[in-house]
């Protein structure tokens, strides 16, 4: 260094006669808020706005929530409830390790995770980042009969657990109301939380577990998404309350992403395509219903499966590998996870009746491809039906006259999708540089779980967000600098064929369907 | 071994900068002086470079020895309230050069020449704003040349050039969707074929013109892929291997005219065009598997750059130089990226020259070289900024007459 210092000044006599030509121009803009005030910033939202990635959540991903990249880049404090090792959940971790060309994951231990900022609440303020993983806007009157409380009003017991009591008498658990609530000490529910914090700019993204648990359940659990008319009023009702606050808060809000073009229903279907057509065998026999055989097994050709028409969940990747031969290995894990000894499965409503597992899996319609991990044809119309409607309704009431002057949309599905249709035709869409896709693991959108951002999708989610609150507060936040941030990373450069024959473990895909409001019903 | 001979053969002949395209015009402190209008006049063993036909009217047996230096700076500051600011890295590069011309009859003239027209050197830091895009490149191209020249007429000369070059490139940037932990480079050699004609003209006493072309090739690099970082623990079967980039060298014409305006003023003027539109693309190739690792688009244009200079010789044994250059851009914004942003670019040099003992002279020069401020906004790499870049290049040339 000293070196090439000298032989700048030897060279460069001329240097020190015109360095101040060499000056440049300095383009920096001051950072401004425009008409909006984000002092008193609060994100409101579900697991995506709480940061959770891979599986769980935990302090890393926390700290690259969008909401966090988007406070940090607008320069105003935003705290939030970090949990400590691997985090609440279990956490997908790639283990370094590339087999027959596909990542393989190991599942970080949880033990000692646990909330390192208990005592803010107490001491000064609520947390910034009120996002709560499992959070719908509506939920199913089926898990919680008899009371009409959704996630943004629900109130928390004595406990830190949600209040929603189902059939059988237990509460659905969801840690994370204490992490963000922290036992009600500043608020007893989600709302009075935010009310209590009086806030000056929120954001709300909140509407995509409404679709998602059940599309990730495979179209199971709940039974359908929820009712659009009913999802319009609440969605309606939770905008108001907050722009009704006395603060007068200004509001960021978002579309939900298209569900069917994400990694975790586009993953599994190549590999199940190819290793079928190896074997010369013609398609898939899947379960149309879970309640009974009697109601009907579809079927899926090769073609289908290439095509998408149906769509094999990534929590279906740890079972194909046995297609084809005598197994229940599905059945087994469902008994497993409900306490019960499996031929009492079929009693219930989780299993058919009459499933013979001495018959080859997938293929035999007495031992079909198990409902719950596949999106079949009429489910993917169903998902995607109430997704348009969802979004046309956020887009409806957040565009209204009496609301527009104050709320900024981000059309996050629109952006997502340019993505998708890229990805969709072998192309890729390029961020500062960084190329862009939805593929699994690869795509660098993604986490390990295969719906929820990585670090880099929260930093992309962070600059759409950004760039609707400049446009519409004629703010000048700056983007966030998105090369320092992880997308899915990986060892050496993977095949995209490769990835087919991923498995990612069940637990944690199960963990982070019910953070999507799928599978709620089993606890 | 092979790394060690590289490394050294790097230190010696560390030649790059960053200049319209990759080429680098300066070889040779007399006609960088002039601001490189030099091929009208080409009347010192340099002009095996610049313009081969010139040697036949040098006499005898004749040594130039130098260097030039360069000394780059660069910044690029993102186009959305500049909030990221990042500053190329402290570089340095050295081009040397070495001339020989012998007029072996009146009408024929050999030379020969190692040289370095061509090379690039740009180095951000790790995890830089466009990490992405470039880290690092750098060119290293050297040419052992040789050349014959013919008087067809007393005032009239053509030239044939050959040449062989040897490149040494680096490649470094960070891995495509891999997260900050990853790293891909490629390290390789290369070598190329290149020629080219020439003819200088004099048709009056104090007129004289020159032209010189010389053909476009291709380099192709080959050598190790690396990947460092976080991938250690990664399978076998995806293990580096051996890569290939092909970087073209485009074809250039000069023409030029020198006048004496005055016995002691001579005044010149160039004109150079290079066919950079061979620069399509940049692509990383496995060769083990044969599959293309990295593929970006460049693009880039051809370029024309406006040469003057002016030589006052009334000095007893001093000859004073000043020149000025304008040239274009290769890159359009919508393809630029940081491992070239490029711009157009006008440059402002001295020069002087000492004649120390009857058959020894030296030259010498300073050239500042400004590029225009280029604003990116329509990025195909989505990559939207402000490249700012200035250089100093500077040099000594000895020059001996047997």
């Amino acid at each position: 260094m000293k070196m090439i210092k000298a032989l700048k000044l030897v060279s460069g006599l001329g240097l020190l006669m015109f360095s101040a030509c060499s000056d440049f121009e300095d383009h920096k803009e001051k950072v401004s808020w425009g008409s909006a005030n984000l002092s008193k910033f609060f994100a409101v939202g579900n697991s995506i706005t709480a940061g959770y990635q891979s599986g769980s959540l935990f302090a890393d991903g926390q700290s690259h929530s969008f909401a966090k990249q988007l406070a940090d880049a607008a320069g105003t404090s935003f705290q939030a409830n970090l949990i400590s090792g691997n985090g609440y959940g279990e956490r997908l971790i790639y283990n370094g390790v590339v087999a027959n060309g596909s990542p393989v994951f190991t599942i970080g231990s949880s033990a000692g995770a646990a909330p390192t900022n208990m005592g803010y609440y107490t001491s000064t303020d609520n947390f910034n980042n009120l996002g709560v993983p499992g959070a719908a806007l509506v939920i199913p009157a089926a898990i919680a009969p008899g009371d009409a409380t959704d996630f943004f009003d629900v109130n928390v017991n004595s406990t830190g657990t949600d209040g929603l009591i189902t059939t059988n008498g237990k509460s659905r658990k969801n840690p994370y109301f204490n992490v963000v609530l922290a036992n009600g000490a500043r608020g007893s529910n989600i709302f009075a939380a935010l009310k209590a914090s009086k806030p000056t700019f929120v954001s709300l993204w909140l509407g995509n577990n409404d679709v998602l648990g059940y599309a990730t359940s495979g179209g199971t659990s709940p039974s359908a998404p929820t009712d659009p008319a009913v999802f319009s009023a609440k969605y309606q009702a939770v905008l108001d309350s907050i722009l009704s606050l006395s603060t007068a808060p200004k509001v960021v809000v978002a579309t939900i992403p298209n569900v069917v073009t994400i990694p975790f229903f586009t993953t599994v279907n190549p590999g199940v395509v190819a290793s079928l057509s190896k074997n010369s065998i013609s398609g898939i026999v899947f379960q149309k219903n879970t309640e009974s055989l009697s109601q009907g097994t579809g079927s899926a050709s090769l073609a289908d499966l290439s095509s998408y028409k149906h769509m094999i969940t990534l929590l279906g990747s740890s079972y194909a590998a046995n297609i084809g031969k005598q197994n229940g290995a599905w059945v087994r894990y469902l008994a497993k996870s409900q306490g019960i000894p499996v031929d009492n499965l079929y009693l219930g409503v989780l299993a058919p009746a009459g499933i013979d597992t001495l018959q080859p899996f997938g293929l035999s319609p007495k031992n079909p491809w198990p409902n719950f991990l596949i999106l079949d044809q009429d489910e993917v119309v169903v998902a995607v039906t109430a997704l348009t409607q969802f979004n046309g309704a956020i887009k409806a009431i957040a565009g209204d006259a009496s609301r527009s002057a104050r709320v900024a949309v981000v059309d996050v599905n629109a952006e997502f999708g340019t993505i998708a249709t890229a990805t969709a035709l072998g192309k890729s869409v390029s961020f500062q540089g960084i190329a862009i896709t939805t593929k699994f693991f690869t795509g660098g959108l993604f986490s390990y779980d295969g719906v929820h951002p990585s670090d880099l999708g929260h930093g992309i989610l962070a600059n759409y967000f950004i760039g609707a609150i400049n446009s519409k507060f004629g703010a000048t936040i700056p983007e966030v600098d998105l090369n320092r941030l992880n997308g899915a990373r990986y060892g050496k450069r993977v095949s995209d064929s490769g990835i087919d024959n991923v498995v990612v473990p069940v637990e944690p895909l199960m963990n982070a369907i019910k953070m999507l409001g799928g599978f709620s019903k089993e606890e | 071994m092979k790394k060690t001979a590289s490394v050294l053969l790097a230190c010696l002949l560390s030649i790059g900068a960053m200049a319209g395209g990759f080429s680098i015009p300066e070889q040779g402190s007399k006609a960088a002086g002039l601001a490189g209008a030099f091929t009208g006049l080409a009347n010192d063993p340099s002009a095996i470079y610049f313009n081969p036909a010139g040697i036949s009217f040098i006499k005898g047996m004749n040594l130039t020895v130098g260097s030039t230096f360069v000394v780059p700076e660069a910044q690029y500051q993102d186009l959305k309230y500049g909030n990221q600011i990042s500053k190329q890295k402290d570089l340095f590069f050295a081009v040397p050069q070495v001339f020989f011309t012998y007029q072996w009859e009146y009408d024929l003239t050999f030379g020969g020449g190692i040289y370095a027209p061509f090379g690039l050197g740009t180095e951000w830091e790790k995890d830089w704003s466009g990490d992405h895009l470039s880290r690092k490149i750098d060119l290293k191209n050297v040419h052992f040349g040789g050349v014959v020249s013919y008087k067809v007429m007393d005032n009239l000369s053509v030239a044939g050039t050959f040449a062989w070059s040897y490149a040494i490139a680096a490649l470094e940037k960070q891995g495509d969707q891999i997260g900050h932990a990853g790293d891909v480079g490629l390290e390789g050699t290369g070598s190329g074929i290149h020629w080219g004609v020439s003819a200088l003209y004099k048709p009056l006493e104090m007129l004289s013109i020159g032209m010189s072309y010389r053909a476009a090739t291709e380099l192709e690099i080959t050598g190790d892929i690396e990947f460092t970082g976080d991938r250690t623990a990664a399978s076998t079967d995806l293990k580096e291997g051996k890569g290939k980039v092909v970087l073209p060298i485009p074809s250039t014409l000069n023409v030029g005219v020198a006048v004496a305006v005055l016995p002691e003023l001579m005044v010149t003027a160039d004109y150079n065009w290079s066919e950079w539109s061979k620069y399509e693309k940049l692509e990383i190739e496995n060769t083990d598997k044969n599959i293309v690792l990295s593929s970006s688009p460049r693009n880039w244009s051809n370029t024309s750059t406006y040469r003057v200079g002016a030589e006052y010789t009334g000095i007893h044994n001093l000859a004073l130089r000043v020149g000025f250059l304008r040239d274009s851009d290769p890159v359009e914004t919508k393809y630029s990226e940081p491992s070239l942003p490029d711009a157009a670019r006008t440059g402002y040099t001295v020069g002087a020259g000492y004649r120390i003992l009857d058959n020894l002279s030296v030259d010498a020069y300073l050239l500042l070289l400004y590029w225009d401020e280029k604003k990116v906004s329509d990025n195909e790499f989505t990559f939207n900024g402000y490249y700012n870049t200035y250089a100093t290049l500077s040099g000594v040339h000895f020059t001996y007459n047997f």
